[in-house]
Formats: structure tokens, C-alpha cells, sequence
């Protein structure tokens, strides 16, 4: 009759949260609708999206997303980072490439209320909650699209925050969201503002770079451009002493060139989850362990962020090129699962 | 003179509080049964009562095994049409949400920012508890406020995980093909509900709180009884009605945007459940069962409806934060009285009482009852079949909870 005293009241933890969270995001795409197309600048393009299932698609800012179009008959990924701030609008702003098969689709095509899918977002190249020192922005040619949303978002938060921002631009006629920028030095006295015209001054050196930037040490430094120019002003801030530590690199890299994949299975040995899986002739090395229930880490499907890097134990894949795999990751036997696909029998440490 | 008489006050006085606690409890406990009006309801409440109450098998090892006693209704001629059913299922399959992808998991919660508290400091009975001697510090405020948080969180968390068997057990109990097909989504829902609380609590908050005690009791009473109408009455009309009062209390309070998310979702969800219960009650109600039958079953949704009410005392967090510094019957007045526990009341009634009216357990003999409980005046209001998600998010949102005093 009498309950037994004392009692359990909290159910006891283990070290931390279930593995189970830690997964990454499903590979199944949303639908989203063009809502608008905005004329961003010369060759640049922006467009508001809107989820089709009007359900919200919360991101980051400075996160991506993997846009997929259908392209005669072909499925094209191609990533593109958010320019809206958090909690905005759905806004991925596309620099038009002359060759761009992807970017002239959507330049010619693609029409306002038109429906397509898109994957993520994705993209660890966002501010961090605990940081609360001043910012330093290096954005170059479309580089500044993951930057304005990250400006925006942090004066949002805190408008009293040193925030600086570097822009390279080949020239003005190409030059992104100056009318944002200049909207937000009027109402933030904290916001500092350099431009860069290639055209007219050249591509700035490590020194220069480090001058234009010069972050205080309690700052966070984020690059987004071309590789050599983020090595250069990672070169001139590591010579002017500031910890390399204390820099976010968004990487950049053009569009995959597609290359004829195996047309047979091909056998693949994932040899730390213990699972042999056959690859199906179409199927990277990602979509075959996917498909098999493993737990595999990727983000952007299309060979530009590097979460999905693999080492190849055993065997010869295929890894579709340009990719941001770096040369020294290369020589020590890293793949891209989900760009890559075996040719040969393969085993992978995953 | 009173000299002779011994009330219950008289006979703990002088004991230490432990002793009392006990004593209180157990009667308290004993108050449960006895309390049941009809003698066939008492006796299959009874083991769960037992199980919950006095053993308090919640409160210990890492499951509990609860026998089910119900038939498979399994169809060889796929009859049984039931098409309000199939559109609520139709309507069901369209809205599929995805915990992990529609909701924002990478949001800081960080239950001690003023500005998005996951529960705000106008939801805890400080002054209830001021008035019995407790007073708190602003800190110890703050975290007892994010302990009612946890703790009404892991009730939801045990809620669905009970909801998602039952979801399965009726859709194998219940005879008409739609209602099966539809059945097949709610357990979709309840699982995606369970994980979504676990996550949020597992994540975010990192403390989950046990079972409560009575919780138990109806999840173990409804999960065991062999027949599908009692399940049906007691998870899509009682604990679907518990659950509304509860989500909508806790959404209208929370300034946590991730939680105040989730909780919309979840719901949206449960206007199509309640409405899939009523829907096959009245049917089934009002063709198939005696006039003893009805009877009983009312009697039934009056005691869990009771249960309900006054019940959720959160004795956890009386154990985990005041035992020692007041009384166990104090605390549970503290409770009663609190203007949340008010609010709960409120939303969970507004659609309880016109759910039971419309499936017709409301006869004059039982209003009589709920007149009594002070119940009657949600007669009339509108039932699931007239409500969506989104009129119930209004409502919800609408509802001002009565500021403390």
C-alpha cells in the first residue's frame, strides 16, 4: 500500500546526447518554388525561393544549398550559398557563368513559379554563438554571397558589433550588394567597409590583404573566394602574427565535369561498418553505402564542401574533377564518396 | 466538542514529514479507488492503479512489460467502408512533416536567455509557494522554472511513447478497412512525436524526468483492456484531449522559437487524431452498444477525465526540489491553485467535454457529474469533426491564461 520512498526522478544520462542525432541530414530533396528573380548586378542573378510544401526550411547564415535542375533529361547539382540573413527570405544569389551550363539554364529558363529541388542547407562556414569579438569579412567575386548574409545576421543580433568587411570585385559593374552594405554602415557605426576593383588596382597581394583586413586578435576571420587568394591573405594575416586558428574558409570550386561511370556492379567493402555493398552502375560511392543503411557524413553531393572524404584502402575509383579535395589529401589516398565511383573492386576505410 | 474526532491533519501532527508524506500518499492513493462511482470500472482500473500507484513499477528497471489482451480484426473481404475516414487519412498521408528536416535542431537553446526561455518565469506558482514559506532566489527561480520545463516535456515524451503502441493497437483492433488505413498514419505521427520530444529533451534540455505516477496509470489501464472502444475512447478522445491542454498550455507559454515550432506540428497532428476518434466512437457508440454498455463507458471517461484533472501534480519535482521544507498536501494545493494548472484546464476541457457530448457518453444522468466538477459549461462548444489543426492553433493561441495574483 505504501509507494515505495525514496524514488527515481530523473532518468540517468549517458556521457552525452544519442549517437542517433548526430546523423547527418537526410539526402531526400525539398521542393521549393522561384518566387522572384532579382537582377543582382552584371552576371549575377538572385532567387527567392519558397518551400512548396510551405513548411519552413530553416538555414544558417552563410550556409548552402545543393540546388538540383533538370537539364535535358539530366539531373545537374550545383551549390549556391544563402544571401539572405537568418531567419529571411530563402535567397540564393548565382553569378552567370558564360559557359555555365547550370547558371545559362537558369539565366534563360528558368521562370518565376517554377518548381525545382534543392538539398540542405548545408555548410559549416557560420558564426559561432560563443564568439562575441569583432568579425573580419573577406568576400571575393561571389564570395560575398555567404558574407552579406553573415554581416547582416550579426548586426542583426548585436548592431553595437565591429564588423569588417573586405569586398574584391573585378569591377563595379559586377560588384555584389554594395546598395546592402551601404544601407547598413548608415545605421551600424561599427561597420567598416574596404572595395577592391581588380580591374583597376590588380588582385591584391598577402601584404595588402593583410593591411585591408587587419583583425584585432580577439576577432573571427572568414574567407570566401578563390583559392589563391584566400592562401594569400592567410599568408599576409599569418605574417602579420594573427592565429591561423581564428579563420573560416568558405572553399570554392566550378562545376564537376561528368565522365562515363562503370556500366556493371561493382563490388565496395566499407571496412569499418563492416558492410560490403554492390555498386549500381549510375551510383557513387555515397549513393551505394546510403543505399545500404550506412551512416555515411556528406553535406553537399556535388564534390565542393569535403565532408564526405574517404580514404581508399584497396582499389581504383573514379573522382569526378574540378573538386575541392586538396593535392596533399590526394597523395594520401582520400576520395570523394560522393563524387567518386569504383572501377575496380574497392575497399574504403568507412 | 471535536476531542474524539481524527481528522487527517490531526493524525499527522507531531510525525515527522517523511512519515506524513507517506501516509498522505498512500491514503491519497487509496482516495483513487475508492473514488470510482461504478463498480466494473473500478475493477479494470484496478491493476493499473495497483501497478502505478502502489508498486510504482515506473519508477523502476528499464521497461515495463504490459500484457495486451486485444484481437486482430483481420479482414478477409476488405469491406467496411468508412470514406470520412479515408479523407481524414487521405489528408493525413499529404501533411507527413519530417522531424528532422522541417525543424531547425542547429537552434541554441539556452534555457537561462531571458529573452527566449524555453519557460518563463510567469508559469511556476512562486507565489503559491511564497505563501507555504518557499521562497526561491533569482537563480533558483530560473532553474526551477527549466526543471517544470523538463518535467512537463518527459510527460509528453512517456504520453507518445504510450500513444504510439495504442496507435498500433487500435489499428489492428478496429473493423473498418479506412479506419486501418488511417490508423497506419497515426502511428507514423506518434512515433515522429516521440522522437522529436526525445531529441529535444536528449539535446537540448539533457534531463529527462521519470513517468509520473498516473500517467502511468492510464496509459497501463488503456494499453492492457481488451476491448478497442475503451483504447480508442481513452487515447483519441481522453489522453488526445490531456495532450491538447497540455501542448497548448506549454506553446502558449514558451518563447522558445525550436519548442514553440515543434509543439505547432505535433499539434496539427493531434486535431486529425481526435477527429479520427470521434468519428468512429459515435458510429460504434451509437450502433453497436447497450444502454449498460454506454453506461459503463461513460462512467469511464468521467473517472479518467477526473484523473486527468487532478492528478498531473508534478510530485517529481516535489521530491527533487521542497521535500523536507513543506508538506506533500501543501505542495499538491500549491499546484491546484497555480495559474498554468488553470490554463491546462481550461484548453484541455474546451475540447474534451463537446468530443464526449458528440460521440454521446453525455447523457443527463452523467452531466450531472460533470455539473458537479464544474464542467459543463464546454457543453455545446464546437468537436473535432468541426476543427483543423489551424483553428486549434487559434484557439490555442487566442486563450489568455489568468495572471497570477
Amino acid at each position: 500500500m505504501f509507494g515505495r520512498h525514496p524514488r527515481r526522478i530523473i532518468l540517468p544520462r549517458g556521457s552525452g546526447p544519442a549517437a542517433r542525432w548526430k546523423q547527418r541530414p537526410s539526402q531526400t530533396p525539398r521542393r521549393v518554388r522561384v518566387e522572384k528573380i532579382v537582377s543582382e548586378a552584371q552576371d549575377a542573378i538572385t532567387l527567392v525561393l519558397v518551400p512548396d510544401d510551405d513548411r519552413p526550411l530553416a538555414f544558417r547564415a552563410g550556409q548552402y544549398l545543393t540546388h538540383i535542375f533538370e537539364i535535358d533529361g539530366r539531373d545537374e547539382r550545383r551549390i549556391y550559398s544563402l544571401s539572405s540573413a537568418e531567419g529571411g527570405a530563402l535567397a540564393c544569389t548565382i553569378r552567370v557563368l558564360p559557359e555555365g551550363r547550370a547558371s545559362q539554364f537558369i539565366a534563360r529558363q528558368l521562370r518565376e513559379g517554377d518548381v525545382y529541388r534543392v538539398l540542405g542547407p548545408g555548410g559549416d562556414f557560420t558564426l559561432d554563438p560563443a564568439h562575441q569579438g569583432s568579425l573580419v569579412l573577406l568576400g571575393a567575386g561571389s564570395g560575398m554571397t555567404p558574407v552579406i548574409s553573415l554581416v547582416e545576421t550579426a548586426l542583426a543580433s548585436d548592431p553595437q558589433r565591429s564588423v569588417r568587411v573586405v569586398d574584391v570585385q573585378h569591377d563595379e559593374a559586377h560588384a555584389l550588394f554594395h546598395a546592402r552594405l551601404r544601407a547598413l554602415a548608415q545605421n551600424h557605426p561599427g561597420l567598416s567597409w574596404d572595395s577592391v576593383v581588380t580591374a583597376v588596382e590588380g588582385r591584391p597581394d598577402a601584404v595588402r590583404l593583410a593591411h585591408l583586413l587587419r583583425p584585432a586578435a580577439d576577432a573571427q576571420v572568414y574567407l570566401c573566394g578563390p583559392q589563391a587568394l584566400m592562401d594569400a591573405a592567410e599568408a599576409g594575416l599569418k605574417e602579420a602574427g594573427f592565429d591561423l586558428q581564428h579563420i573560416r574558409r568558405e572553399r570554392f570550386v566550378a562545376a564537376p565535369q561528368h565522365r562515363p561511370r562503370p556500366t556493371q556492379p561493382v563490388p565496395i567493402v566499407f571496412k569499418r561498418s563492416a558492410h560490403s555493398v554492390e555498386q549500381q552502375p549510375g551510383e557513387s560511392l555515397l549513393d551505394a553505402g546510403l543505399r545500404a543503411g550506412l551512416k555515411l557524413e556528406f553535406s553537399c553531393t556535388v564534390g565542393g564542401c569535403g565532408h564526405c572524404k574517404v580514404r581508399v584502402l584497396d582499389g581504383e575509383v573514379l573522382l569526378e574533377e574540378p573538386n575541392c579535395l586538396l593535392p596533399e589529401e590526394r597523395a594520401a589516398g582520400y576520395t570523394l564518396a560522393c563524387s567518386a565511383c569504383a572501377t575496380t573492386p574497392v575497399t574504403v576505410d568507412a | 466538542m471535536s476531542a474524539n474526532i481524527v481528522t487527517l491533519p490531526r493524525m499527522l501532527d507531531g510525525l515527522p514529514g517523511k512519515a506524513q508524506n507517506t501516509i498522505y500518499s498512500a491514503l491519497d492513493n487509496l482516495r483513487v479507488m475508492t473514488s470510482v462511482g461504478n463498480a466494473k470500472v473500478a475493477a479494470t482500473m484496478a491493476p493499473s492503479v495497483f501497478r502505478g500507484l502502489i508498486l510504482g513499477v515506473a519508477r523502476d528497471g528499464d521497461a515495463v512489460q504490459m500484457p495486451a489482451q486485444h484481437s486482430t480484426h483481420f479482414s478477409l473481404t476488405y469491406g467496411g467502408e468508412f470514406p470520412e475516414m479515408y479523407e481524414l487519412y487521405r489528408r493525413a498521408v499529404a501533411n507527413q512533416w519530417d522531424g528532422d528536416r522541417d525543424l531547425d535542431w542547429s537552434t541554441d537553446v539556452d534555457p537561462e536567455n531571458p529573452e527566449r526561455p524555453v519557460m518563463p518565469l510567469d508559469y511556476p506558482p512562486f507565489e503559491g509557494l511564497a505563501a507555504k514559506g518557499i521562497k526561491l532566489t533569482p537563480k533558483e527561480k530560473l532553474r526551477f522554472a527549466n526543471d517544470i520545463a523538463s518535467w512537463t516535456l518527459s510527460q509528453f515524451m512517456h504520453g507518445e511513447q504510450g500513444a504510439l503502441y495504442a496507435a498500433a493497437q487500435v489499428t489492428e483492433s478496429v473493423q473498418w478497412m479506412d479506419a486501418k488505413f488511417y490508423g497506419a498514419t497515426q502511428v507514423m505521427d506518434e512515433g515522429r512525436h516521440l522522437e522529436v520530444f526525445l531529441r529535444y529533451l536528449d539535446t537540448k534540455l539533457q534531463k529527462t524526468y521519470v513517468c509520473n505516477d498516473n500517467l502511468f496509470v492510464i496509459l497501463d489501464d488503456l494499453l492492457t483492456d481488451s476491448r478497442w472502444d475503451v483504447k480508442f475512447l481513452g487515447m483519441q478522445i481522453m489522453v488526445e484531449g490531456l495532450a491538447l491542454g497540455a501542448f497548448g498550455t506549454m506553446y502558449n507559454f514558451t518563447r522558445e522559437p525550436l519548442l514553440k515550432q515543434l509543439l505547432k506540428y505535433v499539434i496539427q497532428d493531434e486535431a486529425r487524431h481526435v477527429h479520427y476518434g470521434v468519428l468512429a466512437l459515435r458510429e460504434h457508440i451509437g450502433k453497436e452498444l447497450s444502454p449498460a454498455e454506454i453506461r459503463e463507458r461513460e462512467d469511464w471517461a468521467y473517472e479518467v477525465a477526473l484523473l486527468m484533472r487532478n492528478r498531473f501534480l508534478s510530485h517529481e519535482l516535489y521530491y527533487e526540489w521542497f521535500e523536507g521544507r513543506m508538506s506533500l498536501k501543501d505542495w499538491d494545493e500549491v499546484i491546484l491553485n497555480a495559474p498554468s494548472m488553470a490554463a491546462f484546464r481550461h484548453l484541455m476541457f474546451l475540447r474534451l467535454i463537446p468530443n464526449l457530448e458528440y460521440i454521446g457518453l453525455m447523457s443527463d444522468r452523467i452531466k450531472a457529474h460533470y455539473d458537479k466538477a464544474g464542467l459543463t459549461s464546454f457543453l455545446g462548444g464546437k468537436n473535432a469533426t468541426e476543427l483543423s489543426g489551424e483553428d486549434l492553433i487559434r484557439d490555442i493561441a487566442a486563450y489568455k491564461a489568468p495572471t497570477p495574483h
